[in-house]
């Protein structure tokens, strides 16, 4: 056996940087999935694009990807290295709490590094297709939030105007995948089997659904939707901080004639989408630490 | 050097007492902790890993409090789990190497003699680039033996490592672990018989989390001398001979039923003495305890 010293623990910086190291280490076959499915989408869209197909908008705020990538993020970084258990990593001179924070904030990195390069391919896509990278388009819009009945709106009622998407949303990729990773993360370190956790609620949702159904008919749907819908599509729903309400916005309606249009029933709101994303945020740094006192040292 | 155990005690949520009042003092060298599945190894191995809290007790390794100083155990504590997750798509050499800077050996060029030291040690040098996912379970059990000498640790545990692993693998494996057992306290953990007869100094026998049986293997294996008979019986007789004698194992040979039993005097016509081994101590201090 080689006569080394006895070492003390190792430095925090040391630490979160080989943790970057091993997540990226780790990451390197999703990456190079994401890569090939890249290359192989701008070759499609240069193809279109010589075939005299419209240029590619860039519109960072319309992508979920960012988020996805950030609530499954952590999933994929805690799968070689489990939390719960007696586990080989807690036996190291780190303490735990400490060294699961710099496997959270080495993915974070990650994560941002990826999201970075995410919007640059696509005002890449854009640039070289001279799509428009300023997002200004004309759109309908309705006289009011409320959707009518189908087939009762006038289309001379339908205004057009011409939305210019504040350049403060270009932020929404960062702050969705930054919120839903947070979320995630907690999720991921915080509940022992989360996916039992997840197709529970699920599978508890839907029952709920059916004896609320069952029992109280068209009230129940109607209270049971708009929790749900307020939860996904409300002013500070999830959709707020994932689009800044860009999809739950837009609808499809018929007009009196027959036709069917695409139209807007409001406008992302910046101010909104802050506070969306601040309580979002806020509600994943709170579960992450939660998360990360569960695997406090205890004496 | 020395790790004493006090009255160790843990009892899980379901009601099981993996451990109950365990005491035991382990010297410098190889200890192996033998005992069947659902014994309270892993648990006791777990508990001195600084992974888990017993419900009361105390463990000292020399003059440093287990359970209290956890940190400072780390520093010197080397723990190969029964199971040990790895990045798959990572290679043995980069992997050590992260393992090292989280051991806190922190000088680049020391580490790099470190892991290429331990690559040799553990004969894994020629497959350091390999990336682990494809290394055999014989590898992967030499891998984390590398993981657990990183910073030249004087506690060692090695918890069910042979499980698994094939008879070459096994025996390479022994080998390894049996080189490191001079300059530290090494527990390992088993259910194998033979991997402690092989390579263990002193032993504990471990059932329903009591310590049955603490002692040298030789001696214990001495005390059972002229007590141990054998024969080859049907297996109708064997009802009748555990009604008879003091039946301590059962083995099957070419369809036919090979009877131990522990006696202090011959069983009678039939029955031939044997030399007496770890088996035999092992099934008869399970047997008296049941």
């Amino acid at each position: 056996m080689t006569s080394v010293q006895m070492h003390t623990a190792p430095r925090f910086g040391q630490v979160i940087r080989e943790q970057l190291k091993a997540v990226s280490l780790s990451l390197r076959l999703p990456v190079l999935g994401a890569a090939a499915l890249g290359t192989i989408v701008t070759a499609l869209t240069l193809v279109d694009f010589a075939r005299g197909k419209g240029g590619v908008e860039f519109a960072p705020d319309l992508s979920m990807i960012p988020a996805f990538a950030g609530i499954l993020l952590p999933f994929a970084i805690w799968l070689s290295e489990k939390p719960f258990g007696a586990r080989l990593m807690w036996t190291l001179p780190v303490g735990r709490t400490r060294h699961a924070f710099a496997k959270v904030l080495a993915g974070y990195i990650v994560l941002i590094i990826a999201v970075t390069v995410f919007v640059l391919w696509l005002l890449f896509l854009a640039l070289i297709t001279k799509g428009n990278i300023t997002g200004d388009e004309m759109i309908r819009m309705l006289p009011s939030a409320i959707v009518p009945p189908r087939g009762t709106l006038d289309p001379s009622m339908i205004r057009t105007i011409r939305w210019v998407p504040p350049r403060a949303l270009w932020l929404v990729p960062f702050t969705a995948a930054t919120a839903a990773y947070l979320v995630g993360s907690a999720v991921a370190l915080g509940i022992r089997y989360p996916f039992r956790w997840i197709i529970g609620i699920i599978a508890a949702g839907f029952l709920a659904a059916a004896v609320g159904h069952g029992m109280s008919g068209d009230a129940m749907d109607l209270a049971a939707g708009k929790i749900v819908g307020n939860f996904f599509f409300g002013r500070y729903g999830v959709d707020a901080v994932l689009t800044a309400r860009a999809e739950s916005f837009k609808t499809i309606v018929k007009v009196t004639t027959g036709e069917w249009v695409n139209v807007w029933r409001g406008l992302p709101d910046v101010s909104d989408w802050i506070i969306a994303t601040i309580l979002w945020t806020a509600l994943g740094i709170a579960g992450l630490t939660a998360a990360l006192m569960r695997h406090r040292e205890r004496r | 050097m020395e790790l004493q155990i006090q009255n160790l005690s843990k009892t899980y949520a379901n009601g099981v007492h993996a451990l109950d009042s365990v005491s035991l003092t382990i010297p410098r060298g190889m200890f192996g902790l033998l005992g069947p599945n659902g014994a309270g190894k892993s648990t006791l191995m777990r508990t001195i890993a600084t992974l888990q809290q017993p419900d009361s007790g105390t463990i000292r390794f020399d003059d440093i409090d287990v359970l209290r100083d956890k940190h400072k155990v780390r520093e010197t504590l080397g723990y190969l789990p029964q199971e040990f997750g790895v990045y798959p798509n990572v290679s043995a050499e980069r992997l050590l190497e992260h393992f090292a800077v989280l051991k806190g050996i922190a000088d680049r060029k020391a580490r790099k003699e470190v892991v290429s030291a331990l690559l040799h040690q553990t004969n894994l040098y020629d497959v350091r680039k390999k990336k682990l996912g494809g290394y055999s379970g014989g590898m992967r059990q030499r891998f984390g033996v590398a993981i657990a000498l990183l910073s030249n640790p004087k506690l060692i545990i090695v918890d069910e490592p042979t499980a698994g692993l094939d008879p070459a693998e096994r025996v390479r494996f022994l080998n390894l672990l049996s080189a490191i057992g001079e300059d530290a306290v090494v527990i390992l953990s088993t259910h194998i018989v033979e991997d402690v007869s092989e390579i263990c100094s002193r032993m504990a026998i471990i059932n329903k989390g009591r310590i049955l049986l603490e002692g040298e293997p030789l001696s214990t294996i001495e005390s059972l001398r002229g007590r141990v008979w054998r024969r080859v019986i049907d297996k109708s007789e064997l009802e009748g001979v555990e009604r008879e004698h003091r039946v301590i194992s059962t083995k099957l040979l070419a369809g036919r039923t090979l009877v131990h039993v522990c006696e202090s005097s011959t069983p009678g016509a039939g029955w031939n003495e044997v030399e007496p081994d770890l088996e035999d101590v092992y099934f008869d201090t399970m047997t008296a305890a049941a």
